[in-house]
This record gives C-alpha cells, sequence and structure tokens, in this order.
C-alpha cells in the first residue's frame, strides 16, 4: 500500500513536473490577401464612424452568430457577435464602383478557430448614403464564399454612448487563450482598439538603469519571452541589454513606458491606459517625467487621454507617497474606496471577486471617484455586473463580450 | 515528458532497491564525500543569440554521501554546474560577453548495481548565475543576476573503483535539467571519492 502510495506520488509530481508551466501561446490573426480591396480608395473614419450601431443576420448562414454590435476604431470596422464573443475585424475601401469592400478575418474569443472574411456594401445597400454621412436601410454581405448579410438595425443607445464606459484590455486581448500578440506588447497598443477598447491595463516595472518597462512577470522566464541569455528579476539588467538579448514570444520587444505612451499617443484612439505598478523602489520618481512627458504630447496634438498609475498594494502606495508631486496626476487604488479617498485617487479598482461592491461604490462616485472592476473573463458574470453594478468600467481578457453586451443591454 | 517517465523510472527503481534492503542482512553503514571535475556540453535551445553559444563548458561536483551498506544510498549534492557562454560583438566598439551557471542543491539517491557501477537521480533547486560583461565606448560594467530554479533533476551513470580502503576513483556520464529556463546539459566527470 505505501509502495502504491509512493509511487502515485512520484507519477504526479512528474506530471506537474512537466505540465506546470505552460508558455503563453500566440495564435497570429490570419493573413487575407485583400483582393477585393486593390485599387480601392481610402475612406476617412470619421465617415465610417457613422456605421457603428446594432446590426441583424437577415440572410445567410448564422456560424458566426445573429446580431453583431459595429464599432470603428482608427483604422478599422470591427463587428462583435451574440455567439460565443466571435468578432470580426475589418480593413476598408472605396471601389471604383461606388461600392464599399472590407476585408479581415473572424475569430472566436476563446479560441483560437478563426478565418478570412470579405463584406461589401453596396451603392444600392447604403455606402452612397453612408459616403455622405447619411445610414439609411444600411445592409452589408459577404462576398468570396462568406455568405451572410447583416442589415443596420439601430444606432447606439443615448445612454450607452453617455456613459463613457471604460472598456480595457488586460495585457493586452484574449491573454490568457491563445493571443495575437504577446502581451503587455506594442502590438497590443496599436491594435487593441481594433478588438473594441477603449483602453488599456499594463503592468510596469523598473530596469536596472530605472528605465520604466511594460513587463508583467517578476523574472525573464519562457511564459513571455523566447529563449535567451539573460535570466533573473527585470531590475538587474539595464534596458538596452533587454532590448538586445530579450524578445517577447511574438518576436517583439519589451517596450519602455514612453515607447508605450508614444504609440497610445501617436496611432490610436485609445483614451485609458492603466499602468500597473509592479513596486520598484523609487518607480514613482522614475515613472514621472515619463508620463508628464506624455500628457505633454498627447495635448499637442489634442489628444485626450488618460494615464492611471495603478496602486494594487500597500507597498505601492508606500513608494507613491514618497514622490509628493505625482499626487497631481492619476492614480488609481484597488484596495479600498477609503484607501482610494485618502490617496486622492481617482479610480477605485476592486477585484471581480469582491463582488458588486455596491456600498463602495456608492462611496466611491460621491467623492468623484471611478469605479472599475477587473479581470472580468466569464460573459455571464460581464453582463451580471454590467446590469445590476454601478461600475464605470471593466477589464478583461475578452473585451468582445463586454463590448457586446454593453452596447445590447443599454 | 521523456525525462518525467525516467524520473519516475529510476525512482521505481530505487524504492524496489529500499524494499529488498528490509529483508537483507544489516551492514555497518558508512559517510563519504566526493568531489569531480569534467566538460559538459550543453543542448543549445536558445530561441535568440542562439548561433553565439559556446555549446563546451565544465562542471564541478562535490556530494556527500551516506552509505548505508547497502546498494542505495543517500545524500546531498552541489557544486558548480557550467552551461554555456556567449561572447559577441555588436558593433565593432563593443562587445557583451554572458556566461550561465547553475549552483545546484540537491537530494541523490544513488543506486549500485553491479560490483562497481551505479545510477543515482538528484533532485531539488538550483540557484542560475548569469554574469554579464559589457564594453562599450563608455566604459564596461560587469553584472551578476541570480533565479532560483527549483523543480531541477539530473540522472547519471557511474564507475567507481576503490583504490584504497579509504579512496575511490571513478566517471559518471550525467544529464542535468533546469526546469525554470529549460536548460539541458550532459556532463563527463571525473570523481574522487574518501570514506569518512
Amino acid at each position: 500500500m505505501k509502495a502504491i502510495v509512493t509511487h502515485t506520488l512520484a507519477i504526479l509530481f512528474c506530471f506537474l513536473f512537466t505540465t506546470g508551466c505552460r508558455k503563453n501561446l500566440i495564435t497570429i490573426p490570419p493573413g487575407s490577401k485583400d483582393e477585393n480591396l486593390v485599387n480601392t480608395q481610402s475612406i476617412p473614419g470619421s465617415t465610417m464612424k457613422k456605421m457603428e450601431g446594432i446590426y441583424t443576420l437577415t440572410a445567410g448562414s448564422n456560424e458566426l452568430g445573429e446580431q453583431f454590435v459595429c464599432k470603428v476604431s482608427r483604422y478599422k470596422v470591427s463587428f462583435f457577435s451574440n455567439k460565443e464573443g466571435i468578432f470580426i475585424i475589418l480593413k476598408y475601401g472605396k471601389a471604383t464602383d461606388g461600392s464599399i469592400q472590407f476585408s479581415g478575418f473572424w475569430r472566436y474569443s476563446e479560441k483560437k478557430d478563426q478565418g478570412n472574411i470579405q463584406f461589401a456594401i453596396t451603392a444600392a445597400n447604403g455606402a452612397t448614403d453612408l459616403l455622405n454621412g447619411i445610414v439609411n436601410n444600411l445592409k452589408i454581405t459577404g462576398v468570396n464564399g462568406s455568405s451572410m448579410q447583416l442589415q443596420y438595425l439601430r444606432k447606439f443607445s443615448d445612454k450607452a454612448l453617455s456613459k463613457d464606459f471604460m472598456i480595457m484590455a488586460h495585457h493586452g486581448v484574449q491573454t490568457t487563450s491563445d493571443p495575437p500578440f504577446a502581451e503587455n506588447s506594442l502590438l497590443n497598443v496599436l491594435n487593441d482598439e481594433d478588438y473594441g477598447c477603449r483602453g488599456l491595463e499594463f503592468d510596469v516595472r523598473l530596469t536596472k538603469d530605472n528605465v520604466p518597462i511594460c513587463v508583467h512577470d517578476a523574472t525573464i522566464d519562457t511564459r513571455l519571452t523566447l529563449k535567451g541569455p539573460l535570466s533573473g528579476a527585470w531590475d538587474q539588467y539595464n534596458f538596452s541589454l533587454i532590448s538586445s538579448y530579450v524578445t517577447l514570444i511574438d518576436g517583439q520587444k519589451v517596450p519602455s513606458v514612453e515607447q508605450v505612451l508614444n504609440a497610445f499617443i501617436d496611432s490610436t484612439n485609445l483614451t485609458y491606459l492603466w499602468l500597473d505598478i509592479k513596486g520598484n523602489k523609487d518607480i514613482f520618481k522614475y515613472l514621472e517625467p515619463v508620463i508628464r512627458k506624455g500628457y505633454a504630447r498627447a495635448a499637442a496634438q489634442n489628444r485626450i487621454v488618460h494615464f492611471i498609475a495603478g496602486m494594487p498594494s500597500a507597498d505601492v502606495i508606500a513608494e507613491y507617497k514618497k514622490q509628493p508631486s505625482y499626487a497631481s496626476l492619476p492614480t488609481l487604488c484597488e484596495q479600498s474606496v477609503e484607501l482610494a479617498i485618502e490617496n486622492g485617487s481617482k479610480y477605485y479598482a476592486p477585484r471581480f471577486t469582491e463582488g458588486l461592491v455596491l456600498d463602495a461604490a456608492q462611496k466611491a462616485k460621491a467623492n468623484g471617484i471611478k469605479v472599475l472592476s477587473w479581470t472580468l473573463n466569464d460573459k455571464n458574470m460581464i453582463r451580471n455586473y454590467l446590469v445590476n453594478g454601478q461600475f464605470d468600467g471593466m477589464i478583461s481578457d475578452y473585451p468582445a463580450y463586454v463590448v457586446y453586451d454593453y452596447y445590447t443591454l443599454f | 515528458m521523456t525525462v518525467g517517465l525516467l524520473a519516475v523510472m529510476v525512482g521505481t527503481i530505487s524504492l524496489h532497491a529500499q524494499d529488498l534492503s528490509q529483508t537483507a542482512k544489516p551492514k555497518k553503514h558508512r559517510f563519504s564525500i566526493y568531489a569531480g571535475l569534467g566538460p559538459n556540453f550543453y543542448f543549445n535551445n536558445l530561441e535568440v543569440s542562439k548561433q553565439y553559444v559556446r555549446e563546451f563548458n565544465f562542471a564541478f561536483v562535490t556530494r556527500f554521501m551516506w552509505e548505508p551498506g547497502h546498494n542505495l544510498s543517500l545524500g546531498l549534492e552541489t557544486g558548480y554546474n557550467g552551461l554555456y557562454s556567449i561572447k559577441e560583438n555588436p558593433t565593432v566598439v563593443s562587445q557583451v560577453k554572458i556566461s550561465n551557471a547553475v549552483i545546484p542543491i540537491q537530494l541523490v539517491i544513488s543506486m549500485k548495481f553491479l560490483q562497481d557501477f551505479y545510477g543515482s537521480f538528484t533532485m531539488g533547486q538550483s540557484i542560475l548565475l548569469n554574469k554579464v560583461y559589457t564594453k562599450t565606448p563608455i566604459g564596461e560594467q560587469r553584472s551578476t543576476a541570480t533565479n532560483l530554479s527549483l523543480g531541477d533533476f539530473g540522472l547519471a551513470a557511474g564507475y567507481k573503483k576503490s583504490i584504497s580502503p579509504k579512496i575511490y576513483l571513478g566517471a559518471e556520464l550525467k544529464g542535468f535539467y533546469s526546469s525554470k529556463l529549460d536548460d539541458k546539459n550532459l556532463g563527463l566527470v571525473f570523481l574522487t571519492g574518501f570514506r569518512l
């Protein structure tokens, strides 16, 4: 009996040993040939923005869903389905026949199933009107095998548009299920708006030469990076060495906070960036000039942005208090609404396991503090928190769930 | 997974040996210390700077063993296990040298198979040492970063011969696996043992 128990434990140990740490596998979105976009003209994003709203399937296959939320980002049009967090991201252009052509991919939120898709709005189906700023009986039809037709149903409600709801990606999109990009990376900054986000939550650590960088884990490991010659804690190396010898699992480099802010400001319409501070000594001293520089850059481009320093623990709050000049910049407190008030934080972010926190949310709002819940990945819980909570935003690995529910429920 | 199964097999053999030893006639136990040195080869699985890796290095091993007079003996092992080094000149005026090594602190289970042959399994944690030297026009920098790897193990097959009542000489072929960064190497260690 003793031998059986010992053998079982040995086998269990070996199983855990060999399967315990899984690499964060990347599933790159499928490349499309975009044949239907050849010789098309670009259309301003402000024109396409008019097509935002709720669409319903009127013909063809319901494989990708039956009702969709359409959102327009800086360069793409995205549809978010009622079915299993499926979303469609499309490039677009105006064809010579007056139609608007779309090409891109569809994908599940929690599965790596994905594929190419092409759509068109013919001149008769509303393209001419849309290009003139009118949305009237708009129909979008699949081409080249995408046998489905969507019809514009209604615009987003005034309630949904007036709420300034923060839908934010957790280190990036789909980071717990075959993500398209390495977490905390520049490609997430550049693309997450297409995935329905208004903001991002990234993690911040310091290097040995005190450069704030965006990375989650405390040490260089093969979960997030390709195997390279450096190992150990990030703050044991200078940023130049990290840039030369550390590569993220999708081939990108670890970005500095400054690089993230520049991409965020220059190349996206994103508004919110939650920088989750991981607690290096004097981190606020080195972060503050970078953040102030970012605000100056955004102001020069008339961009309204919010760079929010997240304080997840008492240690980080203690570091924050060592840098009094940081108090004029926005911070977020995770621990309690009382600490958020005490530290002058503009945001309070309870973990989802704390529930709806109705009393705390009310107290926060009475003090002008916005409330965010993190990290909500279960679609039923997302719906429950949207309907019954008083949150101003949500962090999720699967923003497609939040986008669909938010714009259809309100 | 193959490595895991090998670990189970060695563990199983060791456990059987323990069961058998319970019925054997008790013998006088003793303690021994071993020290060894030898070359090793790193299985280069780097995905960054792979082409600059120097795979050959060396290992130094010390082992303290309790030998109860049966086939199975137990002990502790430490030492210095060089993994690999990198030397690169990113620009004409700069130079980077990186070396990686492991200091294992591990439990040893060793079992004699024939008169002078044995197999051993080591498991435990290791300290990973990452030494970096950079030289640029601005100046030189040296740094050593450390990291802890908790689930490391090694498998060895060896030969040892007693050349006097107190002294052994031997050699062993040892494979080592460090789980933290998926490092693997194979070393040939020449050992000297001293019976206390």
